[in-house]
């Protein structure tokens, strides 16, 4: 059996710590040009010299005194110790920053090597970092790494097998007199616990700065009284109690004399990235950033949906292809026609959005990758303010442009639970990819082709209104109150590789293969053998208005004959809720029929406008964009959101408020001569 | 004065934080420290929220924490 290695990778938001271990193992972790990318704690195992070296992913933190429940995860993984060796991966552009939560990391006492990341952008700037006189005056390995251009990485799983087997948890951190003296008086009495002693310093350290978390460990111990009733003396003693509520200054300003004089020795670079401040000077313009922005949107949309179009009926060509072939493949019988007449097609026309999604999330992707996603949160932030959001919720929203469910998780870098609760709440109407096979369909069907990209961006634009006037309405009904502080780094623009953005577009493609096939597969089986029989006397399939799937059909028009809906919409509407492209691919198995009447390219689309009404169909387009996203969204949220009452509102809000909106539309429709 | 009231393209250098904990451990550990450069770069049309670049660092923030951040111009 090979021994192991736990590694975890600890530094700053934004660093190149998920990018990082990507380029040691070969995962494919999420990386993004913004801070929080990462918000949960992910391992990844890989052989290396004979160990299994398991290395942990973690979110961001700024410093151990934690701020957001991200910071929470990664700060309870290093106190609870379950690892061998820490790498705290450090942004060579902003060495003096990310070096003060490094003096925090060094009195953990485990070993610790550090890992000056983005190498090559300081070295591009002609600036420079002396790792040998850093790595002398600190005491612990310091590597000089880039992630991105994968150099430095074996060298540093090099030194990771190393350390494990020779290194020491030591380094040379020595603070001004006064401090020395007070941690070696309140060292002294840590060491009367034996649970207490390891980490004396580190917890005199951490007490120092009043850490909470560290509180609640010796709280009940029996050296408490006797200890704070020390630590104070030692506080005021050194200035901390004077500093009112920021106990944090004087250790802060501790540390930061101290990196002062590291950088002056072993770091070179220019003050800020110049080229950055210049694209910043246009994008972030007082008058012109917001318009760019939705002219920045409008323009993917547009894209989305003219190049999206392309490949569409190819794809349906050799979709029909397909099934001829399978027909002709499979014994004659009930399998062969389930398969050929109601997997094959419904699975068909909804892979014929597939383009489409590829492109909406390559744009979001773009987006998250070069940077400017944390300029548009600064951008819309004064909006966001006024409908009781908060600027930061702006990320997650975006997300959920793409899907919920990474939305949902990415709900965590906010601080306040209520912040979280109300986006989480609103993210739905944020449409994500899945609704956009039935927004590009029903667009298609109704819309002249040069509006269709316009439309498919209103669509867009109208569901995030709709969502920033619920959060508003949440806001002001149930959870009013102060809102939260706003801080945002603003990361250096970056270019992503080419590499990045194909493995982004054979991830997507693969998710939405697996989901079509999952989804879309296993209902159209279902529908399939519902709208064939029961069978009549001669045990042929009776007429589909009479088979199962009418007669439910029937039984549920009630609820949408308000909306126009037939029954078939119906269905499609009820199957949509497990998922949203299932709506398309239910259409699409419901008139199968039809569909082999019409011209092959026309498909679908051709069907939805013969047979469905002009009103109608837009109901059925206000029903998608707003009610319920599909199971494994609310499963997401499920697991996130734990009180009844929420639960119960998330439910109900949407389906009732999507109901509501879709017949008063079609009856302003009406009202208005459609 | 207060950094909410600094003009752009200046530089300053910061002369106290007034925030309360934990917003003034953030900023301290995202470079907002005692006598720390800091230059406002831009800031929205309703002069609510800011662009700032302390040290080499750029943070965007709202003016009711911008008005927690005391500064003073550069000799
Ligand atoms: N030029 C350059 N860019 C890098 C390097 N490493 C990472 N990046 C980029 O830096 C950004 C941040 O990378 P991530 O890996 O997401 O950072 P992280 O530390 O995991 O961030 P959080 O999860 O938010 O804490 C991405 O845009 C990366 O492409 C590097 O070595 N060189
Ligand atoms: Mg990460």
């Amino acid at each position: 059996m090979s021994q192991t290695i736990r590694v975890a990778l600890v530094g700053q938001p934004n660093v190149g710590k998920s990018e990082l271990i990507n380029a040691i193992s070969g995962a494919s972790f999420k990386v993004g040009n913004f801070a929080g990318v990462t918000v949960e704690k992910k391992e990844v195992h890989v052989t290396r010299g004979g160990y299994e070296v398991i290395i942990t992913d973690l979110p961001g933190i700024y410093s151990l005194n934690a701020y957001a429940p991200d910071e929470e995860v990664t700060k309870r993984f290093l106190l609870q110790g379950a690892y061998d060796l820490i790498i705290n991966v450090i942004d060579s552009n902003a060495v003096s920053k990310n070096l003060d939560l490094t003096l925090q990391l060094l009195e953990l006492d485990t070993k610790v090597i550090l890992c000056f990341n983005m190498i090559d952008e300081v070295e591009k700037s002609g600036g420079s970092i002396d790792n040998v006189t850093l790595s002398k005056a600190l005491g612990v390995p310091v590597m000089l790494v880039s992630a991105k251009e994968t150099r430095g990485v074996d060298v540093l799983v090099q030194k990771i097998l190393e350390m494990h087997a020779f290194g020491e948890a030591n380094h040379n951190l020595v603070y001004d007199r006064n401090i020395e003296m007070a941690l070696e008086r309140l060292c002294a009495l840590l060491e009367k616990d034996e649970a207490l002693a390891p980490h004396k310093r580190f917890y005199a350290l951490r007490l120092l700065e009043n850490d909470k978390d560290i509180y609640r460990l010796i709280h009940d111990k029996r050296i408490f009284l006797e200890f704070y009733e020390v630590l104070l003396h030692e506080q005021a003693k050194l200035g901390i109690l004077e500093a009112e509520e920021n106990h944090a200054f004087v250790m802060a300003s501790a540390r930061s004399s101290i990196i002062k004089f590291l950088c002056s020795i072993a770091v070179k670079q220019p003050s800020y990235d110049a080229l950055s401040r210049k694209i910043d000077t246009l994008l972030i313009h007082k008058l012109f950033g917001l318009p760019l922005f939705f002219a920045i949107m409008w323009l993917l949309f547009q894209v989305t949906f003219v190049i999206g179009e392309i490949p569409m009926a190819w794809i349906e060509e050799v979709v029909g292809a397909f099934a001829d072939v399978v027909k002709n493949a499979l014994p004659e019988g009930v399998i062969n026609q389930a398969i050929s007449e109601g997997v094959i097609p419904s699975i068909g026309a909804v892979i014929g959005f597939l383009p489409n999604i590829i492109i909406l999330f390559l744009g979001i992707n773009l987006l998250e990758q070069t940077g400017y996603m944390a300029r548009t949160a600064y951008l819309l932030d004064g909006i966001f303010k006024r409908f009781g959001l908060h600027g930061k919720s702006f990320i997650p929203l975006v997300t959920g442009f793409g899907c919920s469910i990474p939305a949902y998780i990415a709900t965590k870098t906010l601080k306040n639970p209520k912040d979280k609760l109300i986006t989480m709440l609103v993210i739905s109407f944020f449409s994500c990819s899945a609704r956009l096979p039935v927004y590009v369909l029903f667009v298609s069907a109704f819309f002249e082709p040069e509006n269709a990209g316009n439309l498919l961006f209103a669509i867009y634009v109208i569901g995030a209104i709709l969502g920033l006037v619920a959060a508003r309405i949440l806001r002001g009904l149930i959870f009013s109150g102060q809102s939260e502080p706003f801080v945002m780094e603003m990361p250096k623009y970056r270019l992503p590789s080419l590499f990045a953005l194909l493995k982004e577009l054979q991830i997507r493609s693969i998710l939405f293969l697996k989901r079509a096939g999952l989804f879309i597969g296993s209902a159209s089986l279902v529908i399939w053998f519902l709208s064939t029989y029961p069978l009549d006397e001669y045990g042929v399939s009776v007429p589909l208005e009479q088979s199962y799937i009418g007669t439910i059909g029937k039984a549920i028009e009630p609820v949408f004959e308000p909306l126009g809906f037939d029954w078939k919409m119906s269905i499609a509407a009820i199957t949509g809720l497990a998922a949203k492209e299932v709506a398309v691919g239910t259409l699409a198995a419901l008139n199968s029929v039809e569909m082999e009447e019409s011209e092959p390219s026309e498909g679908l689309i051709a069907v939805v406008r013969e047979s469905i009404d002009f009103k109608a169909g837009v109901a059925f387009l206000i029903l998608m964009m707003v009610y319920s996203p599909c199971f494994a969204a609310m499963g997401a949220f499920f697991s996130e959101v734990k009180e009844t009452k929420w639960r119960l509102l998330y439910l109900l809000f949407p389906n009732i408020t999507a109901w509501v909106l879709a017949y008063s539309v079609v009856h302003l429709l009406a009202f208005i001569g459609y | 004065m207060k950094l909410s009231e600094a003009k752009l393209n200046q530089s300053y250098t910061i002369t106290k934080i007034t925030a309360k904990a934990p917003l003034s451990y953030r900023l301290l550990s995202m470079g907002f420290s005692l006598g720390s450069p800091i230059t406002l770069l831009a800031m929205t049309i309703a002069k609510g929220t800011f662009d700032v670049r302390v040290e080499s660092t750029i943070v965007a923030l709202r003016k009711e924490e911008a008005e927690a951040i005391l500064i003073e111009q550069c000799a």
